[in-house]
């Protein structure tokens, strides 16, 4: 009975142990076994009759025993997975040992008797304890413990599978193996007397197994329903999955773990022409280009290895039989629980973007060695990524290395510190606006120096406005800059105004001094016309005069013969002078002038002329103190004249001896004296007073004559003689003929002087009137020795003499009078010897 | 009034001062010739006889001092009298200190003139005859020998025969043999009328180391 129960449990576990291959229920199944044995063996032991055979199926029985130990031992440890292993083995030591002893000692057994078990008559032993059987006692404490121990540990494990099989499976062992053992050792020891019952207990393990059993039955069925269950959601996302991967215009594969592919899209499917089941697995493959093969799959098998994402390209072949670039990119694909689950990957046919890209690289290189050509450096910042592209020369202009990395952030911080900002704002500019900037900085290069850079900047976007790439072209300035600054420190320095003006008139550059000279600022010049400096009233005029100008121009001053006015910004006017020259620039002719600003001198000018004539007045005056030994001189001549004269008549009178003829000719000479006193009175007065002169209409030619006659006297005192060479119909011309008369006595006077060291013969004066081309002309000759060269420049100056007791003043007044009457005089030496004094004077009228 | 022979020269540069001049000259009787420079002038020969100058300072050429000096230095006698129609303190100091007679700025008064002119007519009268007594004087001296002018020389002194004697290195007996001569040859009787006679001739004392008069 019981053994039909026992073979009935077993054969499950049997089974799955067989067919799960779960070791748990092999042992389990064994150590059934090894019970059902046991218990043919307690059924035979109880059955038999004699001691030996009693002892002998006992001896036998061992063999079950041990194995079922031993089996116990493995099933604790398979099925709990816990057990301290050196418990078990030493378990399993000590009862082979009890085996083997078993078979080679004496049995403990002496005798048997029967008894009455269970209404049946049956066989108990009665036997002594051997030291043997102390071992086996022994080592099924030992089993004891280690079950329990192993249910202890199983139940710390926690987890609700741990713990049921320790109540449950940990429970029953033990129990088994307290009551197998104790009930043993008790027989025994005669304490009972029963027959060996050891597989009776075990049908409590049995049991409990059997609970088990039929527990993960039960859960296994409900996991087979779980996994159904999930199989089929699967299979419907699979579905989804596979009607959108249909639809992407992208290429799209699926491998397993196993790196076989086991999807293809449709996409995929139209561009290699092939079905599904031909690209299954490795059959994809057969479309790469040989070349690409081996890269690729290295690729593909390194990353899948290590469970990462990958990118490659590679040629595949599309149903036309050409053979199309691919990028192909791979990720790892992970279920819920983070297995592992294969890779998806998209590929994109990038052929036209490829040859797009040659292209684009060929250009680029044309654009570069262009740029280099024309020294000029090319770069490309990709403002997403921070990339930076900088053509050779763009390197040497910066002073980077060939091979160098180079970063945007590099070139900016080549940037000479104060041009940071112009530069900084001028490209926050062009990012805002989109547009581009053009601009010339400094840059520094490591050594020191600073190198002028012209740059040209230009901001790409995307569709969406965003900015995308910045390109630019950098040019060293230097040179130009060093003649420009040049050029800017020369007009800068520059003490006159500077204009450039091109040929619309307007204003192209202006200096500080300009600028300082009109009361602008430069902003306020730059691009207005010309007429802005001008004065209003001249303003309409202007832009004809201007392009008058442009039609020859030419460099010269303005405004000969006339003045000219600069109008300030507040309005008002200064005197001045402008030169113009005419500069050939970069876009047509432009104007330089210079602006000199002239009030300054004017005034001075001024100045001097009302000096000058301060002079000639305090001149006069002093002249007339001068003149006052003269004047009394010349008065007291006529004076005494008179007095004589005067006298003398009265005398004659009184003598009684009257010529009535001579008494005449005394009132006579009476008369001309007083006249002479009163001219000189006169003269003194017309010195003296500014301005207000004598005019009147005169005859030169009379003039001549008049004084001819007064100095004829004085002529032949010198032994000269006078000659005289007047013009016919000569003009009158207006004046003071008082003061002619005076120059004319002056000059021949001197004239006479001239000559006191000349032989008598050649004593000559000659005086002549002209008409010269409206003026009246006269000249007074001499054959002295003629003027020394230091005479000539000094002769008409104020007290210049050469002659010992000379007052110097004679010329002097005489120029003063000449002028004073709209002419002019001078004095050259005469080819034929002697001096030449010669005057101008504007006639009037007829 | 003139001696008979008395000229009064007018130089002067200005016409009409020569004329009115000269017409008053004559008005007073006087002989009159002008002269328009002070060059004209010393080319005419020189008058014998009381003679007059008027003369303008300021005149081109020479003028009137200039001429004062060519006359002293001459040792023509004639006396200047200065017009002129400015003239300033050291010009008319100058003048005057050379001898001029008087410095007259014009205009003067025509009685003035005239009698400046007679005063410089006088002197020149005067100064002729003294001149001539001079010569005559001297004339009388020339006879003496050199030892009876030495002895002579120191006789006016006032020296006793025997002092001049022993200055001479002469015996006293000699000295009165040349005194007696010079007496004498001089047709003088007193030492007073010698020394008269050697104030006409205008000899002076010996100086210490007896240079001729």
């Amino acid at each position: 009975m019981l053994i039909g129960g026992c073979v009935i449990l077993a054969l499950p576990h049997l089974f799955v142990g067989i067919r799960q291959r779960r070791g748990a229920h092999l042992v389990f199944a064994l150590a059934t076994f090894g019970v059902i044995g046991i218990a043919i063996g307690e059924l035979v032991m109880m059955r038999s009759r004699s001691l030996d055979q009693f002892i002998r199926v006992r001896q036998w029985t061992y063999v079950p025993i041990t194995a079922l130990i031993i089996a116990l031992v493995w099933f604790v440890r398979l099925y709990f997975r816990t057990g301290r292993l050196w418990l078990g083995l030493s378990v399993c030591a000590l009862r082979v040992l009890t085996l083997i002893a078993s078979f080679k000692s004496l049995p403990a057994i002496t005798g048997i008797q029967s008894r009455r078990f269970l209404g049946e008559i049956v066989s108990a032993p009665i036997g002594q304890v051997t030291p043997w059987i102390r071992v086996s006692e022994f080592s099924s404490l030992l089993l004891l413990i280690y079950v329990i121990d192993a249910s202890i540990s199983s139940w710390r494990q926690g987890t609700s599978e741990g713990r049921r099989k320790a109540i449950i499976v940990g429970g029953s062992m033990t129990s088994f193996v307290l009551l197998a053992s104790g009930v043993t050792a008790l027989i025994n020891r005669d304490i009972v007397s029963l027959p060996y019952l050891i597989s009776f207990p075990f049908t409590g393990i049995l049991m409990a197994m059997s609970f088990e059993l039929g527990f993960n039955l039960f859960r296994a069925g409900q996991v087979a329903k779980d996994l159904e269950r999930s199989q089929a959601s699967l299979f419907e996302s699979e579905e989804r999955f596979r009607t959108m991967a249909n639809a992407a215009p992208v290429m799209i594969w699926m491998s397993a773990s196993d790196k076989l592919c086991t999807f293809f899209n449709k996409a995929w499917l139209e561009f290699t022409g092939r079905t599904m089941e031909q690209e299954w697995g490795n059959g994809w493959t057969e479309g790469v280009h040989p070349d690409d093969f081996g890269g690729c799959l290295k690729t593909y098998v390194e990353a899948f290895d290590a469970h990462e994402p990958f990118v490659m390209q590679y040629r595949l072949r599309n149903q036309k039989g050409e053979y199309r670039w691919v990028t192909d990119k791979g990720v790892p694909r992970f279920n819920r629980s983070g297995d592992f689950r294969g890779y998806i990957g998209a590929c994109v046919d990038i052929t036209d973007l490829l040859q797009q890209q040659n292209t684009l690289h060929e250009f680029e290189e044309r654009v570069t060695l262009a740029a280099e050509a024309a020294h000029l450096g090319v770069w490309e910042l990709d403002t997403r990524t921070n990339e930076l592209w900088i053509s050779d020369k763009a390197r040497e202009l910066f002073q980077f290395d060939r091979d160098a990395r180079v970063t945007y952030q590099m070139m900016q911080e080549r940037v000479h510190p104060e041009d940071r900002a112009l530069r900084d704002s001028a490209l926050n500019n062009a990012i805002k606006t989109h547009g581009g900037y053009e601009i010339e900085y400094r840059i520094i290069h490591s050594d020191g120096t600073v190198r002028w850079i012209g740059a040209r900047t230009r901001c790409i976007a995307d569709e969406n406005g965003k900015l995308t790439r910045l390109l630019g072209v950098s040019m060293d300035v230097t040179e130009r800059r060093g003649a420009q600054e040049l050029f800017r420190i020369a007009t800068e320095a520059s003490i006159n105004g500077i204009i450039l003006v091109n040929d619309r008139g307007r204003v192209v550059l202006t200096n500080t001094h300009l600028e300082e000279l009109f009361g602008y600022g430069r902003q306020e010049l730059i691009g207005k016309p010309i007429e802005i400096f001008v004065p209003e009233r001249f303003v309409k005029a202007h832009p004809t005069m201007w392009k008058k100008y442009f039609d020859a121009p030419e460099r010269r001053m303005l405004g000969h013969g006339r003045e000219l006015f600069g109008r300030r910004k507040d309005g008002t006017e200064f005197p001045v002078e402008i030169g113009l020259s005419p500069v050939q620039g970069p876009d047509g002719l432009l104007v330089l002038a210079t602006v000199v600003d002239i009030s300054e001198r004017k005034r001075a000018e001024a100045e001097a002329q009302q000096r000058r004539e301060e002079v000639v007045r305090l001149s006069r005056i002093n002249l007339l103190g001068e003149m006052t030994a003269t004047i009394a001189h010349e008065l007291n001549q006529p004076l005494s004249g008179i007095t004589s004269n005067s006298s003398a008549a009265q005398r004659f009178i009184d003598r009684g001896s009257v010529d009535l003829g001579e008494i005449r000719e005394i009132l006579v000479d009476i008369a001309a004296d007083a006249r002479r006193a009163s001219d000189v009175i006169q003269r003194i007065r017309n010195t003296v007073k500014k301005g207000a002169a004598v005019r009147e209409r005169i005859d030169l030619n009379e003039i001549v004559t008049k004084v001819a006659h007064m100095v004829a006297p004085d002529a032949r005192l010198h032994s000269c003689e006078l000659e005289m060479y007047l013009a016919k119909n000569l003009p009158p011309v207006e004046g003071d003929p008082v003061e002619l008369q005076q120059v004319l006595i002056n000059l021949t006077t001197n004239a006479f002087d001239a000559m006191k060291k000349v032989p008598a013969w050649n004593r000559k004066v000659e005086i002549s009137t002209v008409i010269n081309d409206g003026m009246v002309g006269l000249s007074v000759r001499d054959h002295g020795p003629g003027i020394s060269e230091e005479a000539r420049e000094r002769m008409f100056e104020q007290f210049f003499t050469t002659k010992e007791d000379g007052l110097g003043m004679g010329l002097a007044i005489v120029r003063s009078i000449i002028e004073s009457h709209g002419g002019k005089i001078a004095a050259d030496n005469v080819d034929g010897g002697g001096a030449r004094f010669y005057l101008n004077l504007p006639s009037k009228g007829v | 009034m003139t001696g008979t022979n008395g000229i009064v020269f007018v130089i002067d540069d200005d016409k009409s001062v020569r004329k009115s001049l000269k017409r008053l000259l004559e008005s007073a009787d006087y002989n009159t010739e002008v002269f328009d420079s002070a060059a004209q002038f010393l080319a005419r020969h020189s008058h014998q006889g009381p003679t007059c100058v008027i003369v303008d300072v300021k005149m081109p050429g020479l003028n009137g001092i200039d001429l004062q000096e060519a006359l002293i230095q001459r040792r023509r006698e004639e006396q200047l009298v200065f017009i002129t129609g400015y003239g300033n303190i050291p010009m008319c100091a100058q003048a005057m200190k050379a001898g001029a007679v008087d410095f007259l700025p014009k205009p003067f008064k025509p009685r003035e003139l005239l009698k400046c002119v007679e005063r410089a007519l006088n002197r020149s009268t005067e100064q002729r005859a003294r001149a001539t007594d001079k010569s005559e004087a001297r004339r009388l001296f020339d006879l003496l020998t050199p030892r009876e002018f030495e002895v002579m020389q120191l006789v006016i002194t006032g020296m006793l025969n025997k002092q001049i004697g022993g200055e001479l290195g002469m015996a006293e007996k000699t000295v009165k043999v040349h005194r007696g001569r010079v007496m004498q040859k001089l047709g003088v009787i007193s030492v007073a009328d010698l020394v008269r006679l050697t104030q006409r001739a205008g000899i002076t004392a010996p100086a210490k180391d007896k240079t001729k008069v």
